[in-house]
């Protein structure tokens, strides 16, 4: 057992014993609310002054001071019109009921409202770059609005507000064969949080299938694999039209996010003469009786390496 | 990546002399930062487990954040993993007229751990076995094959190889992608945007090479040194308007690869000889072969890409999107290598001589890329009926010279195969037409679209092929707890003619009897109906504590006039998700989907020529089954003190390859393939959060993760494990590197500081 093991069970230990005690020691309702008063004055008072120039802001914050204390760490705490801007004609509705009668009006959140009305209240601002495409997109198509996938007050992600840490569990929430397909042995790093669904996506975008962020398949998948763009002296045809020929990008059991193992996915083409067309199976692996490296290991590819194309002279076959 | 962090800090601190006012909030500066101590045990030497990231003993800085205002800028600098070879920066400054935004993130990709082999890297891109060791070979071959041309087979080439094998070098594949961007957005007017980008990726290390092959008796696995970079320049201008938007971007990529050659060594011969056929060396038919192998790396290529758009807003709801793209990539730089690295190889033409080239670089090697698109949507003011068209065309145009190779090639430098060959630029347009219509009654909406695909080829099978597709939505909001969508799509493709001999002949200079069996129909090509239905329930009752959700999701693919090749293809996958949130102090979620992808294809195996004879058939019926379960939940211990997080998933797939001959076949009985890539996959994490203070926090944690892997062709091929059968089996050697199972457990504690 290596040493930091023994710290961390001692880390444990303490904390186990601290929660518990913590637990059968939990301050009684009033002194949590102490403790909390303050540490809401405290918050009220910072949001306060935050918040000065957010004219509108200020009588907001008298009861939604968590609400505004998130956005006022962001862009959207300084848009012009403050929380009118977005919440429209109801807030000023509901301000006015309070200032005339002490109570808050009706108000609906924008969570209840209609997708439609959601994205239309957002586009007032960002239709434009790449969101000038929004309108008549799938997404938008499906009832989905921006709120679906962005949280404007309590937002998980470092970038894009997204209501999740990563891009990819807001896109799993509705996409949830590709969440599968992600946890497949093969795969892209997007688990690990390396690259994202908006690497490759736009889901803002109406104009392209599958709101690929490019005009064809291949030149997105070049942006990280640069080396199979080419030209080569020696192509591969298929490679050539579209990766997702051969590739899955979103997970596969086989290697090298393969959509079919070799030898097998090669001989959906290659039917031809000699070993190409030959019969492949369990007896030609290692426990069979006449193992053949055209199966075992990288299959085709033992052979045939640079099945992207090839710069070799003598590379007709793509084996050089 | 200590540069641009200088830049950021910089520029934040010289923000006030930048700003021209500050009309927004008051300044601020919060900051969080996380201290790791992680312990980590694994059973195996797997590269899986830290496939793409990084798990390292001992004191760690797994997090930290500054963020704030002065004045009218904002910025942002983030930080994960420091120190380890997956760590990432974010950083982001941006006020009313600029915004910086740039970010470093090194990626690792381990391939696999203590592969084994015989040959060293001696320079970049040089991997050479002793010279002694070598000779020893050669020479014991050759007297066994002078002595006996029998005795020269497997177990006699394994007991030689074995020892050297056993104290031989081992490496570690992998390689690491250190990414570097930035992004400059300035903002002259508000209605302007320039956008400056800037990418650079350095790639380094190695990955498998498989092909390094001296013939089909003797592959040798050789790691592929890999030192590439990437870079990209762009520059973007967008004008907003109350009337819409125009835009245009150019771009300009280039790649470079600092090791365009891999050579390396031939453990069985010291010296160039030929091979009669590249089939049968080393064994009883021949002992001859080139004593070193030498393949093309990717080549360097550039690409220079721009666009130009615009989205009108129309009345009536209505926009018109239309954009247009041009490219060109170039691939002219690289010198070719000689046909043979083989001194040996003299007639017809001496293999090593780059002047029996018919160039010394691929001359004029450019595609010509162009596409446009337009797009309209109009939702007129009844805001109930929408109307959605899109155009689009893609071109490849294929411009690199076609190079004559009259006399033949050599053939993984063992032989000369006067087999005169050309070269093959493939090049193709695809054209696409989406038309939809859209109602909405309110409780639901309904669509019907209709869809238009045709795909020409040239050099290919077939010289357009063509699809016809309808589709139907529905959109149903039956109450606020009860929402459904649901999608149909029916297509069908077809070509004009299938000339299976076309391709073929493209690449041959002398037609001569074509290989590829007649029947055979390449599937990106084939005549398919498709079927694809996508249908999605939610359902939130109790006022929205409880969220269930169905899913199903099917792609199905039948290649109606294809009798040799793929026949079907099937995804569905089912799935239900389950979140409960009650107000308070937790919330648990759990899912479980199944997946099944299966398929269907015919072959027929020949001999020397094409077989006519149906008992050579075979057919694979493939399959594989995926279930995967997740859950977790967050509880508030004590609250506002305490939290606890546990999650876990649990993925198993099991594969099988049915393989099937018909009664009476010589290639029979066929034996079926059951573990066909299976796979499974255990992460159970649990983690307790402690505040101490609004500011300080500490979290003690772990995760254990358990990964199965049982693959019939690569099973017994892992270095160190029960099974391994060694590095040198029949006609190959492998690396064996180890990307197969492993347990791993992992402790850690964390100690957070928030200001």
């Amino acid at each position: 057992m290596g040493k930091h093991w023994a710290v961390l069970l001692s880390v444990a230990l303490v904390s186990v014993l601290l929660v518990s005690g913590l637990s059968r020691a939990a301050p009684t309702e009033e002194t949590v609310s102490a403790e909390e008063t303050v540490t809401a004055e405290e918050t009220v008072t910072v949001l306060s002054e935050l918040s000065q120039q957010a004219v509108s802001s200020e009588q907001c914050i008298e009861c939604h001071d968590d609400k505004v204390a998130s956005i006022q760490q962001t862009y959207h705490g300084a848009v012009e019109g403050g929380c009118l801007a977005c919440h429209g004609e109801q807030a000023a509705a509901h301000l006015q009921s309070v200032e005339e009668t002490g109570e808050p009006g009706p108000m609906v959140s924008p969570v209840k409202q209609k997708a439609s009305e959601v994205t239309e209240a957002c586009l007032q601002c960002h239709e434009r770059r790449r969101q000038a495409n929004f309108k008549g997109g799938v997404h938008d198509r499906r009832d989905l609005s921006c709120i679906s996938c962005h949280s404007v007050h309590s937002f998980q992600s470092t970038e894009a507000q997204l209501k999740t840490a990563q891009d990819s569990e807001t896109c799993f929430t509705c996409h949830k064969d590709i969440r599968a397909l992600s946890l497949r042995t093969s795969h892209h790093p997007v688990r690990e949080g390396k690259i994202g669904c908006a690497s490759c996506h736009d889901p803002h975008d109406s104009t392209s299938p599958k709101m690929l962020s490019v005009a064809w398949t291949n030149e997105k998948c070049y942006e990280c694999h640069a080396e199979k763009r080419g030209p080569f002296l020696w192509e591969h045809a298929p490679v050539r039209e579209n990766c997702l020929n051969c590739h899955n990008p979103h997970g596969s059991n086989h290697d090298k996010l393969l959509v079919m193992r070799l030898p097998y996915l090669c001989q959906r083409c290659h039917l031809n003469t000699r070993h190409p067309g030959s019969l492949y199976d369990a007896r030609n692996t290692l426990d069979g009786t006449n193992p053949s490296n055209r199966a075992l290991e990288h299959s085709c590819k033992n052979c045939h390496q640079n099945v992207h194309g090839s710069n070799s002279p003598s590379g007709p076959y793509l084996g050089r | 990546m200590k540069r641009a962090i200088v830049l950021v800090v910089a520029l934040a601190l010289s923000a006030p002399s930048l700003a021209q006012e500050s009309p927004f909030t008051e300044d601020f500066h919060l900051g969080e930062i996380t201290f790791g101590l992680f312990q980590t045990d694994t059973d195996t030497l797997s590269s899986k487990f830290l496939e793409y990231r990084d798990i390292p003993d001992g004191a760690t800085l797994p997090f930290f954040r500054l963020f704030g205002k002065k004045g009218e800028f904002r910025y942002s600098l983030v930080g994960q993993y420091l120190q380890q070879t997956d760590q990432q920066y974010l950083y982001r400054l941006e006020g009313s007229k600029i915004r910086v935004f740039g970010q470093f993130n090194k990626i690792p990709h381990r391939f696999g751990n203590s592969g084994r082999t015989l040959n060293q890297l001696t320079s970049p891109g040089v991997r050479e076995v002793s010279d002694t060791l070598q000779q020893s070979f050669q020479d014991t071959i050759a007297n066994q094959f002078a002595a006996n041309p029998l005795g020269v087979n497997f177990a006699f080439l394994d007991n030689l190889v074995q020892p050297s094998l056993d104290a031989a070098n081992f490496v570690d594949l992998e390689l690491t992608r250190s990414r570097n961007n930035v992004d400059v957005r300035i903002n002259p007017e508000e209605s302007v945007d320039i956008s400056l980008a800037y990418f650079h990726e350095k790639r380094f290390g190695d990955r498998a090479a498989a092909g390094t092959s001296f013939g089909f008796s003797n592959v040798v696995e050789t790691p592929e040194p890999v030192d590439y970079v990437t870079e990209d320049i762009g520059a973007k201008v967008e004008l907003a308007r109350d009337w819409g938007v125009v835009r245009g971007s150019v771009n300009y990529n280039s790649f470079e690869d600092n090791i365009p050659v891999l050579i390396w060594d031939n453990p069985w011969r010291a010296v160039d000889t030929t091979s009669p056929t590249a089939y049968i060396a080393p064994g009883s038919g021949s002992i001859d072969a080139s004593s070193r192998g030498r393949m093309s790396n990717p080549p360097d290529n550039k690409a220079i890409n721009g666009t130009i758009g615009t989205t009108l807003k129309l009345p009536a709801n209505t926009r018109v999107t239309a954009n247009a793209t041009f490219g060109m990539w170039t691939q002219d730089e690289t010198p070719f290598i000689p046909h043979s690295i083989n001194s040996s190889i003299t007639e017809p033409l001496v293999a090593t001589d780059l002047s029996a080239l018919p160039a010394l670089q691929l001359d004029n090697g450019q595609i010509n890329v162009n596409s446009q698109s337009i797009y309209l949507y109009s939702r007129p003011a009844a805001n109930a009926l929408s109307f959605r068209a899109s155009f689009r065309r893609y071109d490849l145009d294929n411009q690199t010279p076609r190079y004559e190779f009259p006399l033949g090639y050599v053939r993984f430098d063992a032989t000369f195969e006067e087999i005169p060959r050309i070269s093959v630029p493939y090049a193709y347009t695809t054209n696409r037409l989406d038309l939809t219509a859209a109602y909405d009654f309110g409780p639901a909406t309904l669509e019907g679209g209709y869809s238009y695909e045709t795909f020409d080829r040239t050099f290919r099978e077939t010289e357009e092929t063509t699809e016809n597709g309808v589709n139907v939505t529905a959109i149903v909001r039956a109450s606020d707890s009860v929402h459904v969508r649901a999608t149909y799509e029916l297509a069908s493709r077809d070509f004009d003619e299938y000339e299976f001999e076309r391709s073929e002949h493209a690449s041959y200079l002398h037609a001569e009897g074509i290989a590829l069996l007649p029947e055979t129909r390449r599937f990106d090509q084939a005549a398919r109906d498709t079927d694809r239905f996508r249908a999605q329930v939610e359902l939130t009752p109790g006022g929205g504590d409880v969220m269930i959700a169905f899913g199903y999701t099917l792609r199905k693919y039948d290649y109606t006039e294809t009798d040799y090749g793929l026949i079907d293809w099937k995804s569905d996958a089912v799935s239900v998700d389950v979140d409960y949130a009650p107000a308070g102090t937790w919330n648990a979620y759990g899912y479980y989907s199944r997946d099944k992808i299966s398929s269907f294809q015919r072959g027929r195996q020949s001999g020397a020529v094409v077989s006519t004879n149906p008992l050579d058939d075979w057919t694979h019926d493939i399959d594989d089954i995926a279930d995967t379960f997740g859950g977790g939940a967050n509880v508030g211990l004590v609250p506002d003190k305490a939290d606890l997080r546990v999650w876990t998933r649990y993925q198993n797939v099991d594969g099988n390859d049915d393989i099937a001959v018909p009664p009476g076949s010589i290639r029979g009985p066929a034996v079926s393939i059951p573990n066909f890539d299976d796979t499974e996959l255990f992460t159970l994490l649990g983690e307790v959060e402690y505040h101490i203070t609004t500011q300080w926090s500490f979290a003690i944690g772990g995760f254990f993760e358990d990964y199965n892997i049982d693959d019939a062709l690569t099973n017994g091929l892992t270095v160190g494990r029960d099974d391994f059968v060694g590095n040198y089996v029949p006609g190959s050697f492998f690396l064996g590197a180890d990307n197969a199972d492993y347990q791993a457990k992992v402790g850690y504690l964390r100690l957070a500081y928030r200001w």
